[in-house]
């Protein structure tokens, strides 16, 4: 097999051995060298391509925390207030005010297909001070054409009255369906039971979508635009449905990612759970990683749903949710890691962090287990001593860094106020402690991109420019590295994946600028290219 | 909607904390032939408990649910599978929902009354009253406890036996505290013999307050002689709220001849015979310093002791 070698303006390989390289050379799908040419043709004949000299190459990133439910999302109309990317490459500018959320969903509707609902999503109340979207505003839309807006929390979606009428909604006695002071539905619906009568009317689920061949190339495409070659599917149902898409599509030879899906634990008694991840790994292959399995405990912190010790919410009385009693919680980390297999748990909230420590400490005393990197997922609010606890738990965290930008805003006024943000997705203070982290986006939640996630893990800058908590900052270095090598670990990857060196798969990001240069931030820097197994993909 | 008309499926909403016996009352009802055509849907996460005979003879089928407790989540699941349930070319007459343990019962309710297709036909409460001072006291379960006591009537009491007239008392009242309109209905004990035991505290037994200490703590106790192993079983299940588990190799007094291993954890103890001999020693491993060196100094004492006596 034939020796390809990459020259380029600058290789960041993330090998602390062999920080940097001028060329990439790749064997077998495999790092062979980034040493100058000359000692590469020790190892024999090569072949330049030169298609990437001016280029800045990196490990291939890893998005240690996202949904192919992004693969489906974009099949429907974005009314987000940030600017977005759709798979295609489609540039989606925000929508910040009611008249051009009613402008773009007009314009949709003249291409939409007649008696068919028009679905959208994207649209975050929590950016519309003193402006409610109601049925008014959809109905002078369309009071004829069904029109239906989910809310960027997925708990949430406002509906016309053409839909009101057809879901007989205001018969209806359900809490989350608002109304105004004379009784008269507003458009909103709110949680479950209410925007049920819309899901049952119209036959929309989206999870189920989720788990089909065509979620997952879309999925891989946005994956790809922005420079990341592993991706995970941290929610999958395992179905026997789901492993056979995702088996039938990795294996195809332009599928341009590696794909790891986690077991939804919830789903599953815990033996078959088990036993089913045992029987998906034997699908696994070179794209397709078997192996680990997810915990989901509380909410979301701008839902008001993540369970925080005092003092609890700024804004809300209460506290928030668990997905399932604590007791079950300790049960399957206990069971899952008896199982060898790999843990990764959504903790949002500090109670959730603790709830999940204790477990992990009961599971690792009854059944000591080296390396196990069980991975707290999220840890927004992971508190000091939480860490030094993790840090002797042996456990490894994927840091929420995105959500300083989205919501920071929002955390520092409505929900948790100023101290707490302070140290919100701290990943400075993993850092000092030696913790193995990531950091990630929670696509769909919000946008694929590992050089913005850095970029707000290293400026912690929200989006009016607020900066909140310079002390757990991190540097450029370090953010690159949180993700490729520090994802990749989360994964128990980082033998094949994470860095540039040989022996490693050749999976590779293309940049046009370098990464570590101060002059440009890290969220201007672009994606070129990708390789995967040395190979450009497409 | 659909246009349909269609009598639609009574569900009966089972809702209760963890442990408190909704599957052990679902197959009393399906024992008791008050199921008819039902389909049981299981929102809960821990082994399916149901006997599968049981239900295959009242013609129903049993889902789980996914994503997580059905009150609150997004929960395409729970609503894709009501949608998909009521479209059967042959929909059940009957749906029991076994709520999960942190369900808030009142978006279930709403849901299944507003919901096409279906009608709530009956809601009960599963209370555990041996377990709930301690659910009231766990700062992270109690809000979602005492929703559960607020919003349903009807509350079938469970594992009261082992407690003593006034320490009923107490609990009752603080349940009229929460729901003023609650009716009562006392169960008799649980006949499954595979579901969770509760902590329950035999009269007269030792107690062990939660409160005397959080950390974790293994403790060794050896054992001197052939012991009594219902008194252990008693005294480990007493000390539920703080034991996390204990395994080790024993003796007992009716068949010393015999080493067993004894593998018990909260709700489940199990006895197996071994080969050859085996150092008679217990390993626990639980909460609070103190409180295993009291259960140790117990089991030293009253087990050993009555072993050999």
């Amino acid at each position: 097999m034939a020796i390809t070698v990459y020259p380029a303006r600058h290789i960041h390989t993330m090998n602390p051995s062999q920080p940097s390289g001028g060329c990439l050379a790749v064997k077998d799908g495999r790092v062979l060298s980034l040493a100058p040419l000359d000692e590469i043709r020790a190892f024999g004949d090569v072949v330049v391509d030169e298609r990437f000299a001016d280029k800045v190459l990196m490990p291939g990133f890893v998005e240690g925390h996202s949904h192919a439910l992004e693969g489906v999302i974009w099949d429907y109309l974005y009314l987000g207030w940030f600017d977005k990317v759709a798979p295609d490459g489609q540039q989606w500018p925000g929508v910040r005010d009611a008249e051009s959320i009613q402008q773009r969903l007009a314009e949709n509707l003249q291409r939409h297909p007649s008696g068919q609902p028009l679905i959208a999503w994207g649209f975050d109340p929590i950016y519309f001070a003193g402006t409610r979207l109601d049925k008014r505003l959809l109905d002078a839309v369309s009071s004829e054409v069904p029109i239906v807006v989910m809310h960027a929390s997925l708990h949430v979606m406002t509906v016309n009255s053409a839909v009101i009428r057809a879901a007989e909604i205001a018969s209806k006695r359900v809490d989350g369906i608002v109304r105004n002071g004379a009784g008269e539905c507003s458009g909103e619906l709110q949680e479950m039971p209410a925007m049920h009568l819309v899901f049952d009317l119209y036959g929309i689920d989206l999870f189920e979508e989720a788990s089909r061949p065509h979620a997952l190339k879309q999925y891989a495409r946005a994956a790809r635009r922005e420079g990341i070659t592993t991706i995970t599917d941290l929610l999958n149902p395992l179905s026997e449905s789901a492993i056979e898409a995702m088996r039938e599509t990795t294996v195809a030879d332009d599928f341009p990612v590696r794909l790891v899906p986690a077991l939804n634990a919830l789903a599953w008694e815990p033996e078959a759970g088990s036993e089913r991840v045992r029987l998906a790994m034997q699908s696994n292959h070179d794209k397709l990683r078997f192996g680990i399995v997810k915990l989901v405990t509380d909410g979301a912190i701008q839902n008001f749903t993540a369970r925080l010790m005092w003092p609890g919410y700024l804004e809300v009385e209460g506290n928030g949710v668990w997905n399932a009693p604590p007791e079950t919680f300790h049960h399957m980390v206990q069971h899952y890691h008896q199982a060898g297999l790999q843990l990764h748990i959504h903790t949002n909230g500090d109670e959730a962090v603790e709830i999940i420590l204790d477990a992990l400490e009961e599971a690792l005393t009854l059944w000591p287990r080296p390396d196990h990197r069980h991975t707290l997922q999220h840890v927004q609010l992971i508190r000091q001593n939480q860490l030094y606890r993790a840090r002797a738990l042996g456990a490894c965290l994927n840091i929420f860094a995105n959500h300083i930008y989205y919501w920071g805003d929002i955390h520092r006024t409505r929900t948790l106020g100023f101290d707490r943000c302070q140290r919100l997705e701290p990943t400075a203070s993993a850092d000092r402690l030696g913790i193995t982290f990531g950091i990630h986006c929670d696509a769909p939640v919000t946008p694929l991109s590992p050089l913005f996630t850095a970029h707000c893990a290293h400026t912690r800058q929200t989006a009016s420019g607020d900066i909140l908590g310079t002390a757990e900052t991190i540097s450029r270095a370090r953010a690159l590295e949180a993700i490729t090598l520090g994802a990749a670990r989360t994964l128990h990857m980082d033998h094949c994946i994470g860095s540039l060196e040989p022996g490693k798969w050749a999976d590779v990001a293309v940049l046009d600028n370098d990464p570590l240069d101060p002059a440009l931030p890290l969220s201007a820097v672009k994606v070129h290219a990708t390789l995967l197994a040395g190979v450009p993909t497409r | 909607m659909s246009g349909q008309v269609v009598p639609g499926i009574a569900v009966h909403l089972l809702c209760g904390f963890l442990g408190s016996g909704k599957t052990t009352r679902i197959n009393t009802l399906i024992r008791r032939g008050e199921l008819h055509d039902a389909l049981f849907l299981v929102n809960d996460f821990g082994s399916l408990n149901i006997d599968a005979e049981l239900i295959e003879s009242s013609e129903g089928g049993v889902l789980r649910l996914s994503n997580g407790c059905a009150c609150c989540g997004i929960s395409g699941n729970l609503s894709a599978q009501l949608s998909g349930v009521r479209r059967w070319q042959r929909p059940p007459r009957q749906l029991v929902f076994e709520a999960s343990g942190v369900a808030r019962p009142r978006p279930l309710m709403q849901l299944f009354d507003a919901a096409g297709g279906y009608r709530l036909d009956r809601v009960e409460l599963l209370v555990d009253l041996s377990a709930l001072d301690n659910l009231l006291r766990d700062a992270s379960v109690s809000d979602i406890v005492a929703a559960q006591l607020g919003d349903i009537d009807d509350m079938l009491i469970n594992r009261w036996q082992a407690m003593t007239n006034a320490a009923c008392q107490e609990e009752i009242r603080r349940i009229t505290e929460w729901n003023s309109g609650a009716r009562l209905q006392w169960l008799e004990p649980l006949e499954d013999s595979g579901a969770p035991r509760a902590g329950a505290t035999a009269v007269g037994g030792p107690s062990f307050p939660v409160d005397a200490g959080t950390e974790l703590v293994t403790r060794s106790v050896g054992l001197s002689g052939p012991l009594d192993c219902e008194r252990l079983l008693l005294l480990l299940d007493a000390a539920r709220p703080v034991l996390l588990r204990a395994k080790g190799f024993l003796r007992s007094r009716d068949a010393p001849e015999i080493a067993q291993l004894l593998q018990w954890t909260p709700g489940q103890a199990r006895l197996t015979v071994q080969q050859g001999d085996k150092p008679a020693m217990l390993v626990l491993i639980g909460k609070g310093e103190r409180n295993l060196e009291r259960l140790a100094a117990l089991i030293e004492t009253e087990v050993t002791l009555a072993g050999s006596a």
